[in-house]
């Protein structure tokens, strides 16, 4: 397979082969081409001058709950944008659930962008009203649900809610939707660890299990335990993927100690 | 799901022109009764350039207003709600198309209003309506089709204009142009009304056999000079029409070709920062 051109071995010097964890590691037995939620060939992103990723090869099984780890400027924003359609100017070949990006893709990803983006004059009700007439996918009374227990009310202004109540109420919208896959970048980022607790606990009480989830983050350590798979990108290039138990069975260290490692200064 | 579309593009921006129409409307009804008390001649000329306020104004206002609804909507951050619905690019582009069309014309509506209240305050012409009423007693369907196509052909003409600043505007978001991007952009609005006029006056050339009408032309004029007279004011409606005609098709060829390639930028070119 494509994917296994990328995958490298990461460990403290041990042999070759122990850490190695194959692309078709990352799938669950039995599946196969018509098992393939995204497909990802040959991703080239460039920036001017910048290689932002180089030929990323990649294939996402469905339930799964993916974790893209990578330092600053190591391509994951990049990666999720361009699956979500939010970036068009790429070589190679993006698909999910067989379909190039377009209309078809943005039905059934749910996608959290690392930044805020509503209108100055919307209201979680504008919000909502908007979801509901665009989303099929879309559960409005699991969102009105996830909004109560938030304590947000539905008429105030978006704009004037804390950061974190932002970033909390996007996350709601988001997985109030019963989507194929969602796209999560950086969704405990910037907020204090009671308000990751919530975050977390929304992620994993609010997909289905057929859906996978794919998110980036900085703070491994406090995610690390509901990963089934991690891929670590590094200037670019997937310098590792696999499921996680093995690759803390293979390397003996927790996958925060691995990613320390990995990425060291 | 253009509809809907429709329907956001016009809840999101319905607040701003509100605005806009209630200051205007408001404008022109407590500012000639404080000119009241002012000499007369001082209030023309005031009248003159508040009327002259209102124009530039509103075109100023409009420019920023339809700059908020593609360029805002689509490239920044608020591009990542729009850019991931499940819709096509066309119908995001015709969608804001149609909505800053409307507003446009909304605000045109309501700005000769405004004017209109104004004079009428400051100078009732109480007879003019009875004068209004008798020249269209004696328009005939000819008339009144042409004032329907000149509308028509104004509103197609509005169309091309904001399909043109929507292309110019992905212009200047093409990260491929680097820092020069903005003032390329600007450029491109300019060089695209250039080559649209050069498009046009070769398509009046080529036709002119088939009964084009140039209305730049000194021909055009001359013509329409003879009509002046009241022999020729039918003669001149058919002349009219058949411009406006011209006008709305030519409007609309060259709306969609720039919709195209706003569509094509959008489709293949889109990177959100």
């Amino acid at each position: 397979m494509m994917e296994q051109n990328n995958i490298q071995q990461f460990g403290s010097g041990d042999d070759e082969g122990k850490a190695a964890t194959s692309a078709s590691e990352v799938l669950p037995s039995g599946t196969g081409e018509t098992g393939e939620l995204v497909r990802i060939t040959g991703l080239t992103k460039k920036y001017g001058k910048k290689t932002a990723l180089s030929n990323v090869n990649l294939t996402l099984e469905p339930g799964r709950i993916v974790g893209l780890l990578g330092p600053n400027g190591s391509g994951k924003t990049t990666l999720m944008k361009i699956l979500a359609g939010t970036i068009k100017d790429f070589q190679g070949s993006v698909t999910v659930n067989g379909k190039e990006i377009g209309p078809e893709t943005k039905a059934i990803i749910s996608y959290l962008p690392d930044t805020t983006y509503h209108s100055p004059w919307m209201r979680p009700s504008d919000m909502i009203a908007l979801f509901r007439d665009f989303y099929a996918d879309f559960d409005e009374q699991k969102c009105r649900g996830m909004l109560r227990r938030l304590g947000l009310d539905e008429k105030q202004k978006i704009s004037t809610m804390s950061k974190g109540m932002m970033e909390k109420f996007q996350l709601c919208m988001v997985m109030s939707r019963n989507a194929r896959l969602y796209i999560l970048d950086e969704p405990i980022g910037g907020v204090d660890p009671a308000a990751r607790d919530f975050i977390l606990d929304t992620i994993l009480t609010n997909y289905s299990e057929d859906a996978t989830i794919f998110m980036s983050t900085h703070l491994i350590s406090d995610v690390e335990r509901i990963f089934d798979t991690v891929i670590f990108l590094k200037e670019g290039e997937i310098v590792l993927q696999g499921d996680i138990d093995n690759i803390r069975e293979k390397e003996g260290k927790s996958i925060d100690e691995l990613f320390r490692e990995v990425f060291k200064c | 799901m253009l509809g809907k579309l429709i329907k956001h593009d016009i809840r999101s921006t319905w607040r701003d022109f509100a605005g806009i129409y209630l200051t205007i409307l408001l404008g022109m009804i407590f500012l000639p009764l404080l000119l009241n008390f002012v000499n007369r001649a001082i209030t023309n000329i005031i009248a003159g350039f508040l009327v002259m306020g209102i124009m530039v104004s509103t075109i100023v206002i409009m420019i920023i207003m339809l700059f908020k609804i593609f360029n805002t909507n689509i490239f920044s951050n608020e591009g990542y709600l729009t850019m991931t619905l499940p819709v096509r690019g066309s119908e995001l582009v015709v969608s804001k198309l149609v909505v800053s069309t409307m507003w446009i014309v909304l605000t045109g509506i309501v700005s000769v209003l405004g004017i209109l209240i104004f004079l009428w305050i400051i100078s009732p012409m109480t007879d003019i309506l009875p004068v209004l009423m008798k020249v269209l007693y004696y328009f005939e369907a000819k008339e009144y089709l042409a004032i329907i196509l000149i509308f028509i052909a104004v509103v197609a003409e509005i169309l091309n204009e904001v399909a043109k600043l929507f292309l110019a505007c992905s212009v200047a978001n093409l990260k491929l142009l680097g820092r020069f991007r903005i003032p390329l952009g600007i450029l491109s609005f300019f060089a695209l009304s250039w080559l649209e006029n050069k498009i046009i006056q070769a398509a009046s050339f080529i036709t002119g056999r088939l009964h084009w009408v140039d209305m730049f032309a000194d021909e055009f004029k001359i013509e329409v000079n003879l009509m002046l007279r009241p022999e020729g004011i039918l003669q001149m409606t058919d002349l009219v029409n058949m411009a406006m005609v011209q006008w709305i098709l030519c409007s609309l060829a060259f709306t969609a070709v720039f919709s195209v390639g706003t569509v094509w930028l959008l489709n293949h070119k889109l990177e959100l920062d």
